[in-house]
């Protein structure tokens, strides 16, 4: 299996630099049409050729095909520039480091001739340790839910709903009566999707809001987030992120609160994203 | 003229799928996958060529959609390789003088270009959720050994090697698209 994947791999980099023979190559090109898996693959090759000649991973003779036969037209060659840069940019993060001078001075403590001193030391680095660790993973936690609170309003904003934009992946749930396991929406994300749009039908615009849960079908809670969008035309537009779905079975389930103040479910939408490969 | 292109045009929609959601985003996977050939096999104007094939196809579409038993994307594919033959027969296969060499030779002096790339990655990376930026920058940091360090990243972001390699992949298929539309206005 694993030989077969090698294999592969190895005819989508020679497909790539130009070096397989025109009836493979057509082979290759329907294929790369029509499974899209596929062509995620052979996408994602692309990329990685890109880096391994960024970074002078490629053989003499791989790096002479690459410049001869890959770099033929602007879009590749633009497709380089972007992978340089990248690179660049990743480069000018600086990893967080003590500094030296504070490390020298912390072994000196623990160097110190007296042992009620190096005791002291050690307790206070542990408790440091332990008390800065739960802060910053606090703030870490906190940090990566403000930002995808953030994200969800900014997709779920009215402009952004009214927009159509390629990235964006729209999937669109059958109305309840005809709702069964056959017909579970499914798709795949492909490169480029960003987003996903979930059109779900909601037969009246009775409620000033919505709250939206998503979790897997074995309950496990995703996100959740609220939308004060309006059904148009009997669907309820609700967008998320690409980056929270993995390949499984999901539910949606959409909540109203009632005048009275009770929550109520009011639907729950499943779908399945299948795996890219 | 006009109004027959766009009667065909709606009638491929509809051979692509009836439901015109999906026939646009189906529409979209086979323009970018011709474009893709259509560059690989080094045509300048891969875009043209790929509106080509479209249109091609489009002025057959009612009598195709009649018997044919299949993927549409097939369909397309035949007519662009059709395509692409006639085009070499009337041109050599066009090349793109590369400006690589040049660019070798300056990558210790960062150029205006290079410069514009970065501001236009800045510009892009802005845009990227702040998990999925750090994820890319990390994922391309420099100097790590790099299968090491990204299984590291695999680990910590709770994910296998493979599903990082997508999920880095989506979002670099993001900037790339980015960053291209940001230098053609730039």
């Amino acid at each position: 299996m694993k030989d077969l994947e090698q294999k592969e791999q190895q005819a989508i980099r020679n497909f790539l630099l130009g070096d397989l023979d025109e009836e493979d190559r057509q082979s290759l090109e329907e294929r790369f049409m029509s499974d899209s898996e596929y062509r995620t693959d052979v996408l994602m090759a692309e990329s990685e050729l890109l880096e391994a000649y960024v970074d002078g991973a490629l053989s003499e003779e791989e790096q002479a095909k690459f410049r001869n036969h890959y770099l033929s037209t602007p879009r590749q060659e633009k497709q380089l520039r972007a992978t340089r840069a990248l690179r660049k940019a990743a480069g000018r993060r600086r990893p967080v480091q003590p500094t030296q001078s504070l490390w020298q001075r912390l072994a000196k403590l623990f160097n110190s001739a007296n042992p009620r001193l190096q005791f002291a030391s050690v307790a206070a680095c542990v408790v440091i340790v332990v008390v800065s660790s739960g802060l910053i993973l606090q703030a870490l936690l906190k940090r990566g839910t403000a930002g995808l609170r953030e994200e969800l309003a900014q997709l779920n904003a009215p402009e952004n709903l009214a927009r159509t934009n390629d990235s964006v992946l729209a999937v669109t749930f059958p109305p309840v009566t005809l709702r069964d396991e056959n017909i579970l929406p499914k798709f795949t994300l492909t490169p480029g999707i960003n987003a996903v749009r979930f059109n779900v039908p909601m037969a009246r615009d009775e409620y000033p809001s919505y709250r939206v849960e998503l979790r897997t079908v074995e309950g496990k809670h995703v996100v959740d987030f609220e939308t004060r969008a309006r059904p148009q035309n009997g669907v309820l537009p609700l967008q998320l992120p690409a980056h929270i779905l993995t390949p499984n079975d999901y539910s949606l389930v959409i909540r109203v609160s009632k005048s009275d103040g009770q929550v109520e479910d009011i639907g729950d939408f499943n779908f399945r994203l299948l795996p890219p490969q | 003229m006009a109004k027959d292109w766009e009667d065909n045009f709606r009638d491929l929609l509809r051979w692509l799928d009836p439901d015109p959601e999906r026939a646009g985003a189906k529409y979209e996977e086979i323009r970018a996958s011709l474009i893709n050939i259509f560059n690989w096999r080094g045509f300048k104007n891969a875009d043209e060529l790929a509106d080509e094939t479209i249109g091609r196809v489009a002025a057959k579409v009612i009598e195709v959609s009649k018997d044919y038993q299949g993927d549409p994307a097939r369909y397309f594919y035949a007519v662009a390789k059709r395509l692409f033959f006639e085009v070499y027969k009337q041109q050599q296969r066009v090349k793109f003088v590369s400006t690589e060499s040049a660019d070798l030779a300056k990558q210790e002096n960062p150029s205006t270009e290079d410069q514009q790339d970065l501001d236009c990655l800045d510009e892009c990376l802005s845009h990227l959720s702040p998990a999925d930026r750090d994820l890319i920058l990390l994922y391309y940091e420099p100097g790590q050994p790099k299968i090491a360090h990204r299984k590291k990243l695999a680990e910590s972001a709770g994910v296998t090697a493979n599903g990082l390699r997508i999920k880095t992949f989506r979002i670099r298929s993001t900037l790339q698209a980015c960053v291209e539309k940001c230098l053609k206005t730039g």
